[in-house]
């Protein structure tokens, strides 16, 4: 009996575990995004002292329960304010909780005060769509938030990232420069700008682009995958052997599409 | 039973009378026959004169017997008394002068001249007697009749103090020794003798006279001589020769030598008399005595008294309270203890120094004792003498002895003696002693305690009453016996029923009292009498009080809240609610409390049953207040994302006050958004289906909302559910035809079941453009046919194939292609982007395909030059089918992002295709959005 709880457990976390995706980290510097989300930070700048949104900052290592334990107990002195609001929300969406979210989010809408504060309203409720798979709804509260603050980087990226999905690469390409011209070292826009050129068939300005992206990223399976595609392309089979050999193999998405690349290369 | 015993004595007085009537009327009667019998004698000799003579002076004897007790019992003047006999005496004289008239020395004139004296004799009347007697004397012939008349004659003198002349008579008179009264003529001849002061020769006479008395013949006249004789010793001096006397002939010893002792006590001889009281001791017997001992210790009191021997005295009085007396000894020895004892208190009052506050113990001590005895002697005046033993206490300023004692008088109150009620003089002296001592707390509250509850219990209804029963009452307050203090108060209340004001301050004290000593359940009771009209306090007092209570009783239980322990609070609470001691409101506000706790602690189904008990005992108005707090909780459990703890509270709620449809809104809409926050979606319907009675009309906005909620989460059937639940349909016509149209698309031709349900909803809201999907549906299929088709007709290059036959076949096939890209620019023509994408897509394909077709084309011909030339055209048309197709994609790259179409049914016409064929690497948005999570 004991055996098979525990097998039924192992199931459960292996289950568990080829769902969830690595969370992408990078260097402080490197993170384009590091003023507005805490979802690239590393630990380390996670458990810095320092760090004002600590339990934003739990939430973003998985405490979900310990984050939203302590913002409970701040109800009182903090019920006013967005940020509380705009944790908790994010905190769900985090885990994966959207209805909650979106709950929270509309409570934190009653609070905003400026454009900003509605920018990040609009681009967290196109994530929830997003997470749903609601690309249009998405799209529409990306493109709010951008009209709110012109300046915000994070609905920019995130709406990219669905013109890339939908092989909307002009619209894309429009907002990633706009990207890197704000961050050129961001690791994420120049991965994604180095697909799209990757996909435009723009193979020489892929590879430049991927190698504007420090070396150590380059086995992260996203990196990796693409690199590899653009290498293959160009017909250094070799090269693109060589990269998806070093890389990480975490994201299950990636992983499967390697495992094409290798096909494709061993044909 | 008094009536029964009158009845018995007067039967037994009746019987005694009428016995002595009968004699007296037989003696009368014997008289009167014998007088009738005589007197029909017409000529009567001497000798029945005589005889007449003689039975006239009994009857004056007989009258006289009567009349004497009739002048005895009523008391009536001798004259009147005695008129009868007077007057028997006059004619019985007249009648014996008669006679001696007619016969002057007749041998009766001696006898009727001696009874002539003694009748006169006892009506001392004038000197006749003498007279009569010494005519007897001259006229006796006989030797016993002259005894007799010298005996009369020695008595006469003996009474009137003639004692010489009556010494010369008895000494002859007692020379008879036969006479029967011998013993009575020495005792005169003693007492003669006496007065004569010839006490010895007197003594000697009583002495034989005593003697005689004991031998037969002789009158006795013991008991008169020894109590002559007991004097005569005295007088003599010759106390031991009546010791002697006595010792040697009287048989009963006691009595003579307790007379003889009262004797010589009386003259002064304290040794003699201790000498005779030790004789009298001596004989007396201790069982049989008890009478005669009684007096003993009496007549001692007095002795010792009379001879101020203290400790003796206190010594017979201690010991007189343990014998046995009758009541009249009793009597006797109460007054004579009272007497000594008040004499004693008088002079020990006078001695006592207030300047200097002494006085002897031993005096107080002594007085205490004689009291002491009083009150075994007479237990019914006991509060009196325990009274005086106070006083006499609080007179030399022991106060705290007094104070016990006077509480002793009051403890023994008699209310029968209503002489005797000392009780407000020992209250009133108990006041003024413990006003006087500096006692201590303890001390002055059991002393003023006694007092003050003695006097209320005396008089409840008293003027003074008024003011004791505060004091009483703070009192024991300020001591913390509430229970006594609020006896005192309902006896204040009872018996002084317009002082309700003052009752109602000292009720207010101890309501603050008892809530500053945290005094909870006591507050509690206090409280359920106000409810009751107590005192009448004011609905506002009684609520104020049942607020404060309510604050005692939760407080430690918040403060169990405030750190979390919520078992703990709400067992707290719920003891609260079950203790029947107090008010309803208060044990509702518990239950509520109870469940606020249970709220918190998640547990929902026990808090509803909480809510539900609290409510139970609310009346309306508090149900009414609980309202908002309830709503406060409510929200604040969302908001503290218990969701589904607060759609139990705002069902509570909304249930509870569904008539306030105004108010039950914000309720209603908290509850759909609680419900959905959790995805509960099934209650979501249950609240909009069944709570809608509750509020006016469900707000569109809010039907919006839920309808987005549900079109976002891909619940399409419940989408469509609640637009037909509540006809919603023309209301979001606009929305809902947009949903349908992107639920099309998503299913198109991916689920063609549901494509054509959403194609046929799409119909009831935009029928032109379900339409044209239709009409351009059906022109893709056959566009899809033509495809198929066109794969299927390709040249077949056999042998026989001349390049005229090639030429004709292929122009055919370009014939064929053009009607597939005249059908494509129709479909494209219709605008619709999803399926113009698909349409480019298989154009693209198409051509593409097409291109590679051609080049494949050989034909059979031997000839070189020929092989080349078709070579170039079949490449050159390759070529421009190729560039055709790249154009389609270009196209399709255009109109996608022209009008960014999300679409993922492009395969060849996308633009990466060559990439993606090989595998799909494009991101994942829905995986990696980016939160905002920054100001």
């Amino acid at each position: 009996m004991k055996f098979i709880l525990t097998l039924i457990t192992l199931l459960t976390l292996v289950g568990c575990a080829s769902k969830s995706r690595p969370r992408k980290t990078v260097e402080y510097s490197l993170d384009g995004l590091r003023q507005e989300s805490l979802k690239r930070y590393k630990i380390k700048h996670l458990d810095n002292k320092n760090l004002k949104n600590k339990n934003l900052a739990q939430c973003h290592k998985g405490q979900y329960n310990e984050a939203l334990t302590d913002l409970k107990s701040q109800i009182d002195s903090k019920s006013n304010k967005f940020n509380y609001w705009n944790q908790i929300s994010t905190c769900y969406i985090l885990k994966k909780e959207y209805s909650k979210a979106e709950y929270f989010l509309k409570l934190a809408n009653s609070f905003t005060k400026s454009k900003k504060h509605h920018a990040i309203i609009l681009n967290n409720f196109g994530v929830i769509n997003l997470e749903k798979q609601n690309y249009q709804k998405a799209i529409d509260y990306f493109k709010a938030a951008i009209d709110k603050d012109k300046y915000a980087l994070t609905p920019k990226y995130n709406l990219s990232q669905i013109f890339l999905k939908f092989g909307l690469y002009k619209n894309s390409e429009k907002i990633l420069n706009e990207l890197l011209r704000a961050e050129n070292k961001d690791i994420d826009f120049l991965n994604s700008y180095a697909h799209l050129k990757l996909m435009q068939k723009k193979y020489n300005l892929a590879l430049k682009t991927f190698y504007q992206i420090p070396t150590e990223y380059h086995s992260r399976d996203d990196i990796a995958t693409n690199l590899a595609m653009t290498y293959l392309m160009m017909n250094k089979r070799t090269k693109a052997k060589e990269i998806i050999d070093n890389a990480k193999k975490q994201d299950p998405h990636y992983i499967e599409a390697q495992e094409k690349i290798i096909l494709n290369i061993n044909s | 039973m008094n009536f029964f015993l009158l009845l018995i004595i007067s039967t037994s007085l009746f019987a005694s009378e009428s016995f002595e009537k009968k004699r007296w009327n037989h003696i009368n009667n014997l008289i009167s026959k014998e007088m009738k019998t005589i007197n029909q004698v017409k000529k009567k000799p001497l000798s029945l004169q005589y005889r007449l003579f003689e039975l006239m002076s009994e009857r004056i004897k007989l009258h006289k017997e009567k009349e004497n007790k009739a002048f005895i019992i009523k008391k009536l003047p001798r004259k009147i008394a005695f008129k009868k006999s007077l007057s028997l005496l006059k004619e019985t004289n007249r009648y014996g002068h008669s006679i001696l008239k007619k016969y002057p020395n007749s041998r009766y004139t001696a006898a009727i001249y001696y009874t002539m004296a003694l009748n006169i004799r006892d009506y001392s009347l004038n000197k006749s007697e003498y007279s009569y007697l010494i005519k007897a004397l001259n006229h006796s012939k006989s030797s016993h009749l002259n005894h007799l008349i010298r005996t009369s004659l020695a008595e006469y003198h003996y009474n009137k103090k003639n004692y010489k002349k009556a010494v010369r008579l008895y000494s002859k008179v007692i020379r008879k020794r036969n006479d029967e009264w011998l013993t009575k003529n020495l005792f005169n001849y003693g007492w003669c003798l006496f007065k004569t002061k010839k006490f010895n020769l007197a003594i000697d006479y009583l002495e034989e006279s005593y003697n005689l008395s004991k031998a037969p013949g002789y009158i006795n006249v013991e008991e008169q001589v020894m109590n002559s004789l007991i004097s005569f010793y005295v007088f003599a001096k010759d106390v031991p020769r009546g010791i002697k006397f006595i010792s040697s002939n009287v048989d009963v010893k006691k009595n003579a030598f307790f007379k003889f002792a009262k004797k010589t006590a009386s003259k002064g001889f304290y040794k003699e008399t201790e000498q005779l009281l030790n004789l009298v001791y001596n004989e007396v017997d201790s069982k049989k005595d008890i009478e005669l001992l009684g007096d003993i210790s009496l007549f001692e009191i007095d002795f010792y008294q009379q001879f101020n021997q203290n400790k003796k005295l206190l010594s017979i009085a201690s010991k007189i309270k343990t014998q046995k007396l009758n009541d009249y000894q009793k009597e006797d020895a109460i007054t004579k203890i009272s007497n000594i004892v008040g004499n004693r208190q008088v002079i020990f009052k006078k001695n006592y120094s207030k300047h200097e506050k002494t006085f002897n113990e031993d005096k107080l001590d002594e007085i205490i004792q004689y009291f002491s005895i009083l009150i075994k002697l007479d237990k019914v005046n006991e509060t009196k003498y325990q009274y005086f033993i106070a006083e006499t206490q609080y007179g030399v300023e022991s106060y705290l002895d007094s104070i016990s004692t006077y509480k002793k008088s009051i403890a023994t109150h008699n209310p029968k003696i209503k002489e005797n009620d000392f009780r407000e003089k020992s209250l009133d002296a108990i006041f003024a002693a413990i006003s006087a001592l500096e006692l201590k707390d303890k001390d002055l509250f059991n002393h003023l305690e006694y007092a003050y509850t003695k006097y209320l219990d005396f008089w409840p209804k008293s003027k003074k009453s008024n003011d004791i029963y505060p004091r009483l009452f703070l009192m024991y307050l300020k001591n913390k016996d509430y229970q006594k203090s609020s006896v005192v108060l309902d006896r204040f209340v009872k018996n002084h029923k317009k002082l309700k004001s003052k009752q109602k301050e000292l009720l207010k004290q101890k309501i603050d009292f008892l809530i500053s000593n945290n005094e909870i359940e006591l507050f509690a009771k206090i409280i359920r009498k106000l409810e009751n009209n107590f005192l009448r306090f004011s609905k506002n007092e009684i609520k104020k009080s049942k607020t404060i209570l309510a604050n005692l009783l939760f407080n430690k239980y918040k403060i169990m809240d405030q750190e979390k322990k919520y078992d703990d609070s709400f067992k707290g609470y719920q003891s609260i609610y079950f203790s029947e001691n107090y008010p309803m409101s208060i044990r509702a506000d518990a239950a509520f409390n109870a469940a606020m706790i249970k709220t918190k602690s998640q547990d929902n189904t026990n808090a509803i049953k909480w809510y539900k008990k609290a409510f139970a005992k609310y009346n309306k108005k508090e149900k009414s207040k609980k309202r908002t707090f309830l709503e406060k909780m409510a929200l604040r459990t969302q908001l503290q994302h218990n969701f589904l703890a607060s759609t139990h509270l705002h069902k509570f709620i909304i249930n509870h006050f569904c008539h306030e449809k105004e108010k039950n809104l914000p309720l209603f809409k908290n509850l759909i958004y609680a419900d959905m926050a959790n995805d509960y979606i099934m209650k979501v319907n249950f609240s909009f289906s069944h709570l809608n009675k509750c509020i006016n009309e469900i707000p569109s906005t809010l039907h919006e909302e839920y309808l987005t909620y549900l079109i976002d989460n891909q619940h399409e059937a419940q989408y469509f559910s609640h637009i037909s639940q509540y006809k919603l349909k023309h209301k979001f016509s606009d929305s809902i035809k947009q949903n349908i149209e992107d639920l099309v698309w998503k299913y198109y031709r991916k689920d063609y079941g549901k494509q054509a349900r959403y194609l046929k909803k799409l119909k009831l809201y935009d029928k032109k453009l379900a339409k044209k999907i239709n009409k351009t549906h059906f022109t893709l299929n056959k566009f899809n046919d033509a495809i198929d088709a066109f794969y299927k007709s390709k040249i077949q290059i056999t042998s026989k194939m001349t390049p005229e036959i090639f030429n004709k076949k292929l122009e055919q096939r370009f014939k064929s292609l053009g009607s597939i890209v005249t059908m494509s620019d129709s479909i494209l023509s219709n605008g619709l982007a999803h399926i113009s994408v698909i349409t480019m897509d298989q154009i693209t394909q198409l051509t593409d395909n097409f291109s590679k077709e051609i080049m494949q084309y050989e034909l059979p011909i031997k000839d070189q030059e020929f092989q080349k030339q078709f070579k170039n055209q079949m490449k050159q048309i390759s070529f421009n089918i190729h560039g055709q197709s790249i154009q389609y994609k270009k196209n399709s790259q255009k109109l996608v992002e022209k009008y960014q179409i999300l679409t993922n049914k492009r395969t060849v016409s996308h633009q990466a295709w060559e990439v993606l064929n090989i595998s799909d690497i494009r991101p994942q948005p829905a995986m990696s959005g980016m939160t905002f999570d920054l100001e």
